[in-house]
């Protein structure tokens, strides 16, 4: 069978945290071969969201998963997360200064010369 | 009775100096007799969202007893109103309850102090409210709405995940003349260096300076990656390169005994102040520009 899950009757516009997205599971039927994300409604959908949704769907299979309703934004969203997971993770590494203040005399001088 | 005499840190104030103050106050506090402190606002007449927010983190976490005294009518209507005394706190509230008392605050210029507690099941409704007010305030331009919900719901997501704190706490202050939001969001929580030696990662690098392990955070080094599955880490990281470099904002973490300032005109630095200074928790400010510049796009900075 297919279920159809309307993620604004789950949660609010706004899918902020890893946590909520981690609940998701419990939501799916042990009966669905399928599963229709339903996403209208969805103002906003955080990396950390997409990246546990992502395990979540991955979780499941063979289960599987169609979308419908996605903003141009969550599409774009769920599309650099899914990418990101499947190619090593490139550190935005600079070159910053490492500084030490030995009183707090030294720190404020500093601060204030800013 | 000790007296610690309040500074006046005018809107013009930046990050830097707004933290070199509040030093001199927690300072100035610690080492203040047993007994009760007071905390003298006769010179008081503006409050810097940078050093108002970590002053009432500080009040409500300190052991002592600090009393207020000798402020303005004017200053006390104010800090009544962002609940300086006793934070508005968000746990289980239903959405509509909380909408409602924060829609005082939709034609203000800051929002109230709040804290949330960790374990709100309605985790989710606290940011959106609290975005949704901002956005109104400040009257948002289209272009800054998503990159703010994506600092909001990456950095109190983190809190939620790292910090081992039972609440974080929020404020936000529209400042009009700067054209710019000064966000405020911190826990009192097991600090960055101190989550990675509870997850006993990078500890060669770290090598105990607690700036290392700012740095490692601010490049995205996550404690809870798993093996083969480099997924997590980029809330902070991703976060203040769209912050800084794409919105032309600044961006400030303290967490610990260290501390780290990343702003468009080429401040990049990380510094140790452990011999010196320690905040029981992570502070970060932000702030974001209500206009993005011409060319920006927030996907650019999504990894």
């Amino acid at each position: 069978m297919t279920q159809t899950l309307s993620l604004r009757d789950i949660y609010c516009a706004d899918l902020f945290s890893r946590a909520k997205a981690a609940e998701l599971a419990s939501h799916i039927s042990t009966d669905a071969d399928s599963v229709v994300l339903d996403f209208t409604g969805i103002t906003f959908m955080s990396r950390s969201f997409t990246d546990e949704l992502l395990t979540v769907i991955d979780s499941q299979v063979p289960r599987t998963f169609h979308y419908e309703g996605r903003s141009p934004d969550i599409v774009t969203m769920m599309q650099k997360v899914a990418d990101g997971r499947k190619r090593e993770r490139r550190l935005g590494i600079q070159h910053p200064q490492m500084l030490t203040f030995d009183t707090k005399e030294n720190l404020s001088k500093f601060l204030v010369a800013q | 009775m000790q007296t610690v005499a309040i500074p006046n840190v005018r809107q013009d104030e930046r990050i830097g100096s707004s933290f070199n103050h509040i030093i001199q106050v927690v300072d100035m506090t610690e080492k203040a007799p047993e007994g009760p402190v007071v905390w003298d606002f006769s010179a008081v007449s503006f409050l810097h969202p940078f050093f108002l927010a970590p002053l009432a983190i500080y009040r409500q976490q300190s052991d002592r007893e600090i009393r207020c005294e000798n402020i303005s009518l004017q200053m006390q209507s104010y800090l009544n109103n962002i609940y300086f005394d006793r934070m508005l706190h968000f746990e289980n509230a239903p959405k509509e309850a909380a909408e409602q008392v924060m829609e005082y605050y939709a034609h203000r210029s800051y929002t109230p102090l709040c804290s949330f507690a960790m374990n709100d099941e309605n985790k989710d409704a606290f940011g959106s409210i609290v975005r949704n007010i901002i956005v109104r305030q400040a009257r948002v331009a289209a272009t800054v709405i998503t990159p703010l919900s994506y600092f909001l719901g990456e950095l109190v997501d983190n809190i939620y995940e790292h910090s081992g704190a039972p609440d974080g706490y929020l404020f936000s202050q529209f400042l009009e003349r700067e054209e710019c939001i000064d966000i405020c969001i911190a826990d009192s929580g097991i600090t960055i260096p101190g989550s990675y030696a509870k997850a006993g990662l990078f500890q060669q690098e770290i090598d105990g300076d607690p700036a290392e392990a700012l740095r490692l955070a601010n490049e995205g080094r996550s404690t809870k990656n798993r093996p083969g599955a480099e997924s997590r880490g980029y809330g902070i990281s991703t976060s203040r390169r769209m912050l800084v470099e794409g919105l032309g904002g600044s961006f400030f973490m303290l967490s610990g005994s260290a501390f780290h300032r990343y702003e468009c005109h080429g401040l990049n630095y990380y510094a140790n102040v452990s011999r010196f200074f320690h905040w029981s928790g992570t502070i970060i400010l932000l702030r974001i520009p209500v206009k993005a510049p011409d060319g920006f796009n927030y996907t650019d900075y999504l990894e």
